[in-house]
């Protein structure tokens, strides 16, 4: 049962102020904007995706917030009104802390939507002008508000009465704190805000609806300013008067409003006259048919018309800012007047509540003062409403009850007085009784006018005055016994326990010295080992570099042999490079030889049949020389094979005697290590040689001072073992002395 | 009958001239520019044959060999690449070129072909180095 009506209230709370927040965001939009189609599709479509968002995450809030308070109420159902703390204090926590972050995360998204509305208005229209954005954000701000604070009272309604439920269940009295807002300040912000709301909203509304008529009235004349102007240039165009001075004129005096101004364009869009500006507008007109170009953003419209004879176009342009002079004063009125209704209204509801409140406010004080006891106090209620009869009833009853508690005081009061005076004496003596017995006998009983104790007191009296001075006898004696005692002892004490901690030192210091001494045997042994061992690498490193210089010497001679036999190859390719150069003379030769042979075929055949023989001569020496020119060709091909055979060589040497080189440094880089090693292995051997006397002659003074120790522990044992016995005879005197001071210290004799 | 004929060669190309109008041979390391050779005290004007044949494409330094012509006592020298042998030919292996190939060449250097192993070789005119007509 419990849990469907808080599911109704839950579905009511969702479906009100969805509502609510759907209508003031609609409104205040459609105030603060122009609107053209394109606008009021993106409106649309913000909207379509805003409520879904909106819906789902004020579900999920209120359920969440609603989980522990129905689960708590299930409990107390269960256990028919017995009360679980923990379930309590955790229906408070949920009714206490949710609803803030309800509110605050209710507030940051619809905050953040209508931020993001606004950024995309602008991204896809790209004309809003700073105003217009200045307004979407003030408008999504005060819309978040809104929301904010019909949510914060939805859930300060649903919360009160659970609250109260939560307090009882833990039987705690309600404590004086404040359970939401006071009466008077709940009605000042119920009558400002709505009468503030109506009036802003009527006037915004009229100062818009006032505003677009203006407009529309502004373009109307444009339109009409440029057809008659279309008709003049037309009727010029008749009288073939198109020049330049009387267009520019006529175009010049066509203007509307203060800044407002008009242009030209031939059949090729290119100004005839040209305005004062040069608008982006002007370049996307349809010059073929009247019409207009709006910029709603900057408040530019231009009216256009063609003009046909010529295929020109004539515009106007009209800045609406020079047409707001009454809106801007229409705005300045309506903040005035909020501002007077807002203080005037305020003052209104202020005396109102003033009236209602301090009256219940006074009563409720005085109410308090009746119910923490103070019974003497007197209502001060002057009103003749309902509350000020309240208070005289209240009153009324007041002074009666106030009456009849003072007899019923006085009769008790005379009846109580006799019976005290009894009960004191015997309190007293019964007192100095009880404290002897537990051995105070410093006090005396002391009662005055009470016969009936009189006897009875004056005996206790003398034998407590017998008692204290016996005791005070033997406590003196005793004192004195206890504190020679005491003395001897702590001698004793102090002298045992000196010498038992020097004999602790003395063999802490023994077997450290031993420890010391063995120590150092250990440390002049190994100083031995390592002069042996340094020893012997003293005499393989001489070894090794006499080694070193026999590689180095080895290596020179390698390297001077190489170098031989590359001068020797170098001049075989000389030689070789000569024989190529004889070649080339006998070449010529034999070229010579093959002419020479040519023309004596010459002559032979001037001489005919006589010179046939020696013809046949002629071609035998031509076909020598050719053969000789053969020949040279393959000695010339050795020549050169046997050139690069001996360069290569040579290279090939020369890599060899650098290899050599290296290698001699590297082994007289290693002669230079092996030098270092023997100098170092010479200076370890000192060291370890010095090291070992030093040892030895620690080892001998150790040994001295642990003989020495022996004798001293010895005395230092004896002398504790008498301390001791002293200790302990001194020690049982104590006791006894101790024993009696004690049993003395029972008595208590003077104050 | 034979004819006994000199070949030599201007670039890759293969030519011939009748020995009994040559004079002598010789070689010479002259460019293109040189115009004439001193020779037993006289002047003698130098032909650059690849120039004369339009073979003029071929480098003109270095070793080249000349041949000198004699016509009625007047002397020319022949730049040539190269000579190569001295033959004497059975004249059924000359044949003198048709007047219809003389007529359409622009210059007509030749006036028979004669043919060797496997290649034919075109014979010049020394005539007309001197300038005379058809014969």
């Amino acid at each position: 049962m419990l849990k469907t009506a808080v599911r109704k209230k839950v579905i009511y709370a969702v479906s009100i102020f969805m509502v609510l927040g759907v209508i003031i965001n609609a409104v205040y939009t459609l105030l603060s904007i122009k609107f053209t189609t394109e606008r009021l599709k993106i409106l649309l479509t913000i909207t379509a995706i805003e409520t879904p968002i909106l819906i789902g995450l004020a579900i999920w809030l209120i359920i969440l917030w609603f989980r522990p308070i129905i689960h708590f109420l299930e409990e107390m159902e269960e256990k028919e009104g017995k009360s679980s703390e923990t379930l309590a204090q955790e229906a408070r926590e949920a009714l206490v802390q949710i609803p803030r972050r309800i509110v605050v995360l209710e507030f940051a998204t619809t905050f953040i939507i209508g931020l993001s509305a606004g950024a995309w208005m602008r991204a896809v229209y790209g004309h809003l002008s700073i105003w217009e954005s200045i307004a979407i954000f003030l408008s999504t701000f005060i819309n978040s508000v809104n929301v904010s604070i019909i949510l914060f009272y939805l859930t300060i309604r649903f919360r009160a009465p659970i609250l109260r439920l939560a307090f009882a269940a833990e039987r705690v009295e309600e404590k004086k704190h404040k359970v939401g807002l006071g009466i008077g300040f709940k009605t000042q912000v119920a009558v400002q805000s709505l009468m503030l709301l109506s009036l802003f909203l009527g006037s915004v509304m009229f100062i818009n609806f006032t505003a677009n008529t203006l407009e529309d009235r502004v373009k109307i004349e444009a339109n009409q300013l440029v057809s008659d102007a279309a008709d003049k240039i037309d009727l010029l165009i008749e009288l073939k008067k198109t020049d330049k001075k009387s267009l520019a004129d006529l175009v010049r005096n066509t203007k509307l409003g203060e800044g407002g101004f008009s242009f030209l364009l031939d059949e090729k869009r290119k100004y005839l006259v040209k305005g004062e500006k040069d608008l982006p507008l002007i370049k996307i007109l349809d010059v073929h048919r009247p019409g207009y170009q709006e910029d709603v953003a900057n408040g530019i419209y231009i009216a256009h018309t063609p003009i046909k004879k010529l295929y020109w176009t004539l515009g106007t342009v009209c800045f609406m800012k020079d047409f707001d002079a009454p809106i801007t004063k229409m705005w300045s009125l309506l903040l005035l007047f909020t501002l007077i209704i807002l203080v005037v209204g305020f003052i209104y509801a202020y005396f109102i509540t003033t009236d209602v409140t301090i009256p219940i406010h006074n009563l409720i004080k005085s109410s308090q003062r009746i119910a923490d006891g103070d019974l003497s106090h007197v209502v001060t209620v002057v009103t003749s409403d309902e509350v000020g009869l309240l208070a005289n009833i209240s009153n009324k009853m007041m002074h009666n009850l106030r009456k009849s508690m003072e007899d019923l005081h006085e009769h008790a009061q005379t009846r109580s007085l006799e019976k005290n005076k009894l009960q004191d004496n015997i309190k007293k003596l019964a007192v100095v009784i009880e404290n002897a017995a537990h051995g105070d006998l410093s006090q005396t009983v002391n009662i005055e006018g009470a016969e009936e104790l009189s006897q009875l007191v004056t005996a206790f009296n003398k034998m407590i005055e017998d008692l204290r001075n016996l005791i005070h006898q033997i406590k003196e004696a005793s004192i004195q016994i206890s504190s020679a005692g005491s003395e001897i002892l702590a001698t004793a004490q102090e002298q045992s326990s000196g010498s038992s901690e020097q004999a602790a030192s003395v063999a802490q210091v023994t077997v450290t010295v031993e420890e010391l001494s063995s120590t150092s045997k250990q440390i002049a042994d190994n100083a031995d080992a390592v002069v042996k061992i340094a020893e012997e690498t003293l005499q393989s490193a001489q070894t090794g570099q006499d080694g070193v210089q026999d590689v180095i010497a080895g290596m020179e001679k390698i390297k001077e042999t190489t170098e031989a036999g590359a001068r020797r190859i170098l001049t075989l390719g000389e030689k070789s490079q000569k024989i190529g150069e004889i070649l080339e003379i006998i070449n010529n030769i034999a070229a010579e030889t093959k002419l020479i042979a040519f023309n004596a075929a010459i002559e032979a055949s001037r001489a005919g049949e006589a010179g046939k023989g020696f013809a046949v001569v002629a071609a035998e020496v031509k076909k020598l020389a050719g053969n000789v020119v053969d020949a040279t060709k393959t000695i010339r091909e050795i020549a050169i094979e046997i050139q690069t055979l001996s360069s290569q060589s040579v290279m090939a040497i020369e890599e060899d005697v650098k290899k050599v080189d290296i290698g001699v440094g590297l082994a007289q880089k290693a002669g230079e290590s092996l030098e270092e090693i023997l100098d170092m292995v010479d200076q370890t051997t000192k060291s370890a040689k010095q090291i070992s006397v030093a040892t030895q002659q620690q080892r001998t003074a150790s040994e001295q001072v642990v003989s020495t120790m022996h004798e001293i522990a010895e005395v230092s044992k004896q002398s504790a073992a008498s301390s001791q016995q002293s200790i302990t005879s001194v020690s049982e005197l104590n006791t006894l002395a101790e024993d009696l001071k004690r049993a003395i210290e029972k008595f208590k004799l003077e104050e | 009958m034979e004819i006994e004929l000199i070949f030599f060669r201007v670039q890759n190309q293969l030519f011939g001239i009748e020995v009994k109008s040559i004079n002598r041979v010789l070689t010479s390391s002259i460019n293109k520019k040189t115009k004439k050779i001193h020779l037993e005290e006289a002047e003698i004007p130098i032909i650059d044959m690849g120039a004369y044949l339009n073979l003029n494409n071929h480098k003109t330094n270095g070793k080249k060999e000349i041949i000198v012509v004699e016509l009625d006592g007047v002397k020319k020298g022949l730049l040539v690449d190269e000579i190569l042998m001295v033959l004497n030919l059975n004249l059924d292996r000359v044949k003198l070129l048709p007047p219809f190939i003389k007529n359409t060449a622009k210059k007509d250097y030749f006036w028979a072909v004669a043919k060797l192993e496997d290649e034919l070789v075109l014979l010049l005119d020394i005539r007309k180095l001197y300038g005379f007509g058809n014969w």
